[in-house]
């Protein structure tokens, strides 16, 4: 698998988040759904994540999806004084309303970017909502975790690519 | 770039048929061509607050767009993720008949009375423009009555450049914006002052909080102002903004079931203690009780119910646990009987009722002084 292609390439280097990228970045094209990723990387916007137009993202790992909030989303709110999630749990729709972050501007509601079942929120969030704007794609700032129960939603989501292109396109 | 634009039809989410997510204001953002101002005729705050909420779910703004005016007998609004205890006087309210509500816009906590005026500015996700809303209501004011009116970086309206005569809430979903402010004509600030004074200390949460400001009213030291002409005003300036042949003028609306189906489920929902009290975020609050050699005592509350009540040894207590500790200075005390408070719902006088068990005076200690389940009047 690709994950072992990626540990042999490496294994004459130290092992950082920006060799680990780089290396899939070339191998996503030919797999549709992520390596098992064992570092967490909290800087770097990843190939494999997808994104929808209401500025979620979601990174597969397995048949779960964890799910934030873009920097793009999450500058443009403000620093978030309160995030709220759906329970664990729950099972919802594409498209369903799963919850809603409030920043000193406005409430936003927050979306299900694919189908399933919610598994797990971030609860260091009710006690520091930053966070999100701190690391949005990462360890600290994710949202919610969900089991898909139509991976092939994922399809229909937009690349890196395409999302760096509908956001330039505003 | 071509291949890209051809490739996005078929990343475009079914369930959305119209509108980006905008995220801030773009001059390239399609002008309405028609605007309307609804006049609601109820007084009730969870009818109106019900009325925004069929609003924005029903109505598909972009081509035509709102302004809602409303104004409520005397209440207290909380803001989503506030905490009432912490931000009002409970007690007061229940014994003035106010009903407290809870509205689905972030920020802080407001008084509403019929001296206090409600705007809500309904768009397109993609028009969403907080400060064109906030000047132009700036704006209709000062040509109207000359007012000294200034926004700040809070997006509040101030008088004088001090004064916070207005406070500013919104709400963001996939299609639509609101945007929604209240503007102190001729409020009644003893009742308000009274209102919002916080009681309680002690509460730790991570709710939003309110942060007072000093205000008036535009009516102090203006006797022209009254009520109707500034939403005159408000309403024309609004009205004239796409042209003359986008005004829909003013309309009088009766908020009823029968013209907007779903209207009385949204009321019941937004008036239900579930929704009031329920929706606050999980906190604790610690007193001391004077009656009980000052003993510490700290309440979980999640969803407005207590989920623990455990007296607190002091600090230098090596090892000994809280009703231990309670045991030890208050031999004649009942610590086992504050299990029974788990699973009941939190309200303001806590303290009474946790003291009143632990000395074991029974009768007067399940019911709280009600201060919940204040509904519309």
């Amino acid at each position: 698998m690709a994950s072992v292609g990626v540990r042999a390439v490496c294994a004459l280097r130290t092992f950082t988040p920006t060799c680990f990228s780089r290396l899939q970045n070339g191998l996503s094209r030919n797999f549709q759904f992520a390596v098992q990723r064992n570092l967490s990387v909290s800087h770097r916007v990843f190939a494999d994540l997808k994104y929808t137009e209401q500025h979620e993202w979601v990174r597969l790992d397995g048949a779960v999806g964890t799910v934030g909030i873009t920097a793009k989303a999450a500058e443009s709110m403000g620093d978030l004084v309160y995030v709220e999630i759906a329970e664990p749990g729950l099972e919802v729709d594409q498209g369903d309303e799963c919850g809603s972050v409030e920043s000193v501007k406005a409430v936003s509601d927050i979306y299900a970017p694919v189908s399933g079942k919610i598994t797990d929120r971030n609860t260091d969030l009710s006690d520091t909502p930053e966070l999100v704007n701190q690391d949005p794609y990462g360890e600290q700032g994710w949202l919610f975790k969900i089991e898909l129960s139509k991976p092939e939603e994922l399809d229909a989501l937009m690349t890196e690519e395409q999302y760096t292109a509908f956001i330039t396109e505003e | 770039m071509s291949s890209l634009l051809l490739a996005r039809p078929s990343v475009r989410l079914p369930l959305l048929a119209a509108g980006r997510r905008a995220l801030s204001a773009r001059p390239a953002a399609p002008q309405p061509e028609a605007l309307s101002v609804f006049l609601s005729q109820s007084h009730n705050v969870f009818t109106n607050l019900a009325l925004e909420d069929w609003l924005y779910r029903n109505f598909r703004f972009g081509r035509h767009n709102l302004l809602m005016v409303w104004r409520n007998a005397p209440c207290v609004v909380i803001g989503r993720h506030q905490n009432p205890w912490r931000e009002v006087d409970t007690h007061h309210l229940h014994a003035a008949g106010m009903p407290l509500a809870r509205r689905n816009s972030g920020g802080g906590t407001v008084y509403h009375d019929l001296g206090n005026l409600n705007l809500t500015f309904f768009s397109a996700r993609e028009q969403y423009d907080r400060s064109a809303n906030l000047h132009l209501v700036a704006d209709a004011l000062r040509q109207g009555w000359g007012f000294d009116i200034t926004v700040n970086e809070r997006d509040d309206i101030l008088l004088d450049g001090a004064f916070k005569v207005s406070g500013t809430a919104a709400k963001l979903t996939r299609n639509t914006a609101y945007h929604h402010l209240t503007l102190m004509v001729n409020v009644d600030t003893d009742s308000l002052h009274r209102s919002l004074e916080r009681p309680l200390h002690g509460l730790k949460s991570g709710a939003t909080e309110s942060v007072p400001a000093p205000v008036r009213n535009l009516a102090d030291g203006a006797p022209s102002v009254s009520m109707d002409k500034i939403v005159a005003a408000i309403g024309q300036m609004y009205l004239k903004q796409a042209g003359k042949q986008a005004s829909r003028g003013f309309q009088m609306v009766n908020p009823s079931d029968e013209w907007f189906p779903g209207l009385a489920a949204l009321e019941a929902g937004l008036a239900d203690p579930g929704w009031v009290y329920g929706k606050t975020p999980r906190f604790s609050h610690t007193f001391r009780l004077a009656a009980c050699s000052n003993v510490e005592v700290e309440v979980q509350v999640e969803k407005g119910l207590i989920t623990s009540v455990q007296p607190l040894p002091p600090d230098n207590s090596a090892g000994v646990s809280g009703t231990e500790w309670v045991r030890s200075i208050l031999p004649s005390a009942f610590p086992e009987l504050l299990a029974s408070l788990v699973g009941e719902k939190y309200c303001a006088d806590i303290a009474r009722r946790t003291e009143t068990l632990l000395l074991g005076h029974t009768g007067s200690a399940d019911t709280c002084r009600s201060d919940r389940r204040i509904l519309a009047m």
